[in-house]
């Protein structure tokens, strides 16, 4: 078990070095420093003078693999690769291009994409394997078939429908919340309530139908009949037998978005003004700020990694079959 | 007069298809005394197993009773509630399913699956369940009771998960035991097993079983009365030894002549025409009237009704009735085999020392610390025009060995020489060339022939992967030499019936006119008289076309019929081979004779007690030491033990691995 998780973790080195290797390619030699700072200073009438001025403030104007200028061991390290991006190994985020620390923006930023995204995904398992769960009990009767209906209507409605539909109704005309915003302490729920029921009821949808699947597939099998011979209820076939092994898939689904819970929601936090690194992200990409974007991508790739080490820690932790392998 | 423990009466059971209702079970009546075995035998297909669900109340959506009265001790089982019947089901009526290793829950482990039972029905919670449980794996035979309760259903062997579904049946202390096939999907050492603790258990518990089967031998064993199904009526009952004595419906003589026995090597089997009708079609006269050599125009037009023969039995045939002389079964002759020419062959295929070993790999470095030894070490010639059958238990290797002969899998080591050419060694289009003349035919025809696409591009597409581009013209021809339409060729797989499929299987195999074919289980997936009919054409076309047949399988009845040679497979090796009236009139090896005292024959006179043989086999990771089977061996000596037998000559075909043979 240990020398698995081992190996998992030895196989995640090469795929991180890819991942680096072609965030640099893609920033560096595809867009390359000068390409930055015309964006950076707008595109009209640059002088070449602010353009070397931009690139020597940010650290952009060293060699990108290899420093003739210096010796030994500096003639690598001097290097924008180096520099940029062998240090995100070290989590080493840098400045972004208008100079504040990454490290501490992600610091800061993770608690209210936590404080948003960890509810979501918490209640939004809970209520919908409790409706794929209903509707599998009543299956075949209208109250399967309406939730079935209902649940495509709703994976058809763009998220983005739910958000300022929510604003409207229940912050607008009800004034039940604010629209947008976030505060300290007790008053983050007055802000929080209506991103996360918003996010619940957008997953709605897509989930309890894909959840209703497996349950549905679980429940022809044979010893879901042999449970039914024994004299069991229907409750107790279902809860004792069917959502023990319709868990393994979809508790092993579910865990792989753990880890990326920590980046938040790029939409629902731009929307609700939440001050977490989806919205961070978003204002990077929209301000053309690459620092941050790479730092993002960058973190985006290890947290997933970690995603995949734990969804196979997880099947062993579930299904017997595995665990005693 | 005391009341039968279970009365059923009209019972009709209907299943909704978009083809319309499909009757699978029709107007059935029987009766179930306490204490005995009833047995429903029949064919797939012929509502069997929807008369058990029916019983229990555990249909599947689609299907309903649609009429009938079923008496548990005098109480109408289809008035109670769904409640009520909870009480029932796996209370008064238990029930053992088919195929152990899916109708167990994976994840939950053997006491609990067990101690619901004892908290549903028997209000045993904690210690006492505990006890309960541990009491009820020992009375079906698990050792090491405590250690088995906390076990997976994975952890057990098929034989052992088995006894699991039985110890669950038993919770409940059921007056009636269902049994669907309870052995159909165990090894032939481990059905008699099974089978003689159901009748150990029925001994000591007074307890009446409703036994779901379709194989003759399974009902000689166990059951007391028989009744025989054909598409959702019974059209035979009687009492066991009557029943065996002389079958009277000419349905149930067509079961006992479709099986493949020693005596009726060389001649055709006799099988039964036609195909089973729809039940989905109203039938006017008898349901078999048209497959039926004895039928009269009586039987076209009127239902027969129940008629009485001698010896206890009923029969629904017009044959029967008052004053008719029922015709006798067509007479066979039952002459020896037919004397192939036995002058001394060069073998077409010839191999040597064939191992497949797949590494185990372990730890950070998945470093090899051993090796599942699959196949270690077999060899085995055949000549041209012959059937070697590779016999053996499921995990022998037989299949695998199969599969590396055709180089499907890269053997460890060992020679293959084919028709003169050496394969091993040989790669890409020389080894495609080489053993062109090789073709290999699968168990399951339902899964192993695409289902999208035509029946013509199935066949066609071996004849060009061979080179042959003007070939999709022969595709007609090789659908009629197997028995099948030749205009059939636009069809789909699933538009043909599971014996039909494997004459498919066989067109396909015999498209690149291949000189061995390597059936592995060809019939095992089939009814038995369909098995008849796949056997009679392997038999026509190895005549007619002088084909060699490496078969492989665990079936005993179809090796003494078709095989001239045969091979015992155990752990990988080859235990004992020769031809096959040496191998399997006077078997040598010990754990050949276990294996064959073991069949079930279809004869309740002819069966003595199985030679028991201990405990399972062990996996071929860490074969004993010593002679493989030496754990199991009722003869087993200190020899045994310390190292495993060289080859002893008994006669100039005939080998055997064992120490009781001098050295």
């Amino acid at each position: 078990m240990l020398a698995y998780i081992v190996r998992r973790v030895l196989y995640a080195i090469p795929i991180l070095i890819g991942v680096n290797l072609l965030t640099f390619t893609l920033f560096f030699v595809v867009n390359t420093p000068d390409d930055m700072a015309r964006m950076q200073l707008g595109i009209k009438r640059v002088t070449p003078e602010a353009i070397v001025k931009w690139k020597a403030e940010r650290g952009y104007d060293k060699p990108l693999v290899y420093n003739e200028r210096s010796q030994g061991v500096r003639a690598l390290t001097d290097t924008i690769f180096f520099e940029k991006s062998v240090r995100l190994f070290a989590f080493d985020f840098g400045r972004s291009d208008n100079g504040d620390d990454i490290s501490w923006q992600i610091r800061n930023r993770m608690v209210p994409s936590l404080a948003l995204a960890l509810p979501v995904f918490v209640l939004g398992l809970y209520v919908t394997v409790s409706l794929a769960l209903f509707q599998v009990l009543f299956r075949g009767t209208w109250l399967d078939v309406w939730g079935v209906i209902l649940c495509v209507a709703m994976m058809s409605i763009s998220s983005l429908f739910y958000i300022i539909g929510g604003q409207f109704v229940v912050s607008k005309l009800w004034r039940l919340v604010p629209i947008s915003g976030y505060g300290e302490g007790i008053d983050v729920v007055r802000f929080l309530l209506l991103p996360v029921v918003v996010g619940v009821i957008g997953n709605i949808g897509a989930n309890t139908r894909w959840y209703r699947t497996i349950f549905l597939e679980e429940i022809g099998r044979d010893y879901v009949r042999t449970a039914r011979a024994k004299g069991l209820a229907e409750t107790a076939v279902l809860f004792r037998h069917v959502l023990r092994n319709a868990l393994i898939p979809i508790l092993t689904g579910a865990v792989v978005v753990i880890p990326l819970l920590f980046m938040g929601s790029l939409i629902a936090e731009s929307f609700f003004g939440i001050p977490g690194l989806g919205s961070y992200t978003i204002d990077a990409i929209n301000a053309q700020d690459f620092a941050i974007v790479r730092a993002m991508v960058f973190l985006g790739s290890v947290l997933y990694i970690v995603g995949l080490i734990l969804t196979d820690i997880s099947y062993t932790l579930v299904d017997p079959r595995i665990r005693f392998e | 007069m005391d009341r039968s423990l279970l009365e059923v009466t009209g019972l009709s059971t209907v299943i909704d298809t978009p083809a319309g209702a499909l009757r699978a079970v029709d107007e059935l009546s029987f009766s179930v005394e306490a204490g005995t075995t009833f047995a429903l035998l029949g064919e797939s297909g012929c509502g069997k197993s929807m008369t058990a669900l029916s019983l229990l109340r555990l249909l599947p959506e689609a299907a309903r009773i649609s009429a009938g009265r079923v008496a548990l001790e005098g109480e109408d089982l289809l008035a109670l509630t769904e409640a009520e019947m909870r009480e029932v089901r796996g209370g008064r009526i238990a029930m053992i399913f088919q195929e152990p290793s899916t109708s167990l829950n994976p994840v939950l482990t053997v006491y609990t699956q067990i101690a619901e039972v004892l908290d549903r029905h028997a209000g045993l919670r904690g210690r006492q369940a505990r006890q309960k449980a541990a009491e009820l794996l020992a009375a079906v035979g698990l050792g090491d009771a405590e250690r088995r309760l906390g076990e997976f259903p994975f952890q057990l062997s098929g034989g052992m998960k088995q006894r699991v579904m039985t110890a669950i049946a038993l919770a409940g202390e059921p007056r009636l035991l269902i049994a669907d096939e309870p052995t159909t999907a165990l090894d032939v050492t481990i059905q008699a097993q099974v089978l003689d603790l159901l009748a150990a258990l029925q001994a000591g518990r007074g307890m009446a079983i409703l036994l779901i089967t379709h194989d003759l031998g399974v009902v000689a064993r166990l059951a007391h009365r028989v009744g025989v199904m054909y598409a959702g009526e019974l059209v035979e009952t009687a009492p066991r030894d009557a029943f065996y004595k002389a079958p009277r419906h000419p349905y149930s003589r067509g079961l006992f002549e479709a099986l493949p026995r020693p005596r009726m090597r060389g001649v055709p089997l006799a099988t039964i025409r036609g195909t089973v009708p729809s039940l989905t079609a109203a039938f006017e006269g008898c349901r078999f009237a048209p497959r039926c050599d004895f039928a009269l125009e009586r039987c076209k037009v009127e239902r027969p009704g129940w008629h009485p023969a001698d010896d206890g039995q009923l029969v629904r045939c017009h044959l029967y009735a008052a004053g008719m002389t029922p015709a006798r079964s067509r007479a066979r002759p039952a002459r020896g085999e037919a004397v192939l020419s036995r002058e001394a062959h060069a073998p077409l295929l010839e191999v040597d020392g064939l191992r497949v070993h797949f590494p185990i790999r372990r730890g950070l470095l998945k470093r090899t610390v051993g090796h599942v030894r699959a196949v270690d070490g077999v060899s085995l010639a055949i000549p041209a025009g012959r059937t070697l059958a590779l016999v053996g238990e499921s995990g022998c290797g037989k299949t695998t060995a199969g599969k590396a002969i055709l180089r499907l899998i890269r053997p460890t080591a060992g020679r293959v020489r084919f028709d003169d050419n050496a394969l091993d060694g040989l790669e890409g289009g020389a080894l495609k060339r080489a053993r062109a003349g090789m073709q290999m035919i699968f168990q399951d025809p339902y899964a192993s022939l695409n289902p999208r696409l035509p029946v013509g591009e199935i066949i066609a597409e071996g004849i060009e992967a061979a080179g042959d581009r003007a070939a999709r013209e022969r595709t007609g021809e090789l659908l009629s030499a197997v028995g099948l339409d030749a205009g059939m060729t636009e069809r789909y797989p699933h538009e043909f019936s599971g014996g039909q499929r494997q004459r498919i299987a066989i067109a396909r195999a015999l498209a690149v006119t291949p000189r061995l074919l390597i059936c592995d289980e060809p019939t095992s997936a089939l009814d038995v008289s369909v098995q008849a009919q796949i056997l009679n054409l392997l038999r026509d076309l190895q005549e007619r076309m002088r084909l060699s047949y490496l078969f492989i399988t665990h079936n005993i009845a179809v090796v003494e019929y078709l095989a001239h040679e045969v091979a015992v497979m155990y752990l990988g090796r080859i235990v004992e081979a020769g031809s096959a009236d040496e191998v399997l009139a006077a078997p040598a090896h010990p754990y050949t004779q276990a294996l064959l005292s073991a069949v079930l024959r279809p004869d309740p006179a002819g069966m003595g007690r199985a030679i028991e043989v201990r405990g399972e086999i062990p996996s071929p990771a860490h074969p004993p030491e010593g002679c493989h089977f030496h754990p199991r061996c009722p003869k087993a000596t200190e020899a045994c033990r310390l190292r495993y037998p060289g080859e002893t000559r008994l006669s100039p075909t005939h080998v055997v691995h064992c120490h009781l043979f001098g050295e």
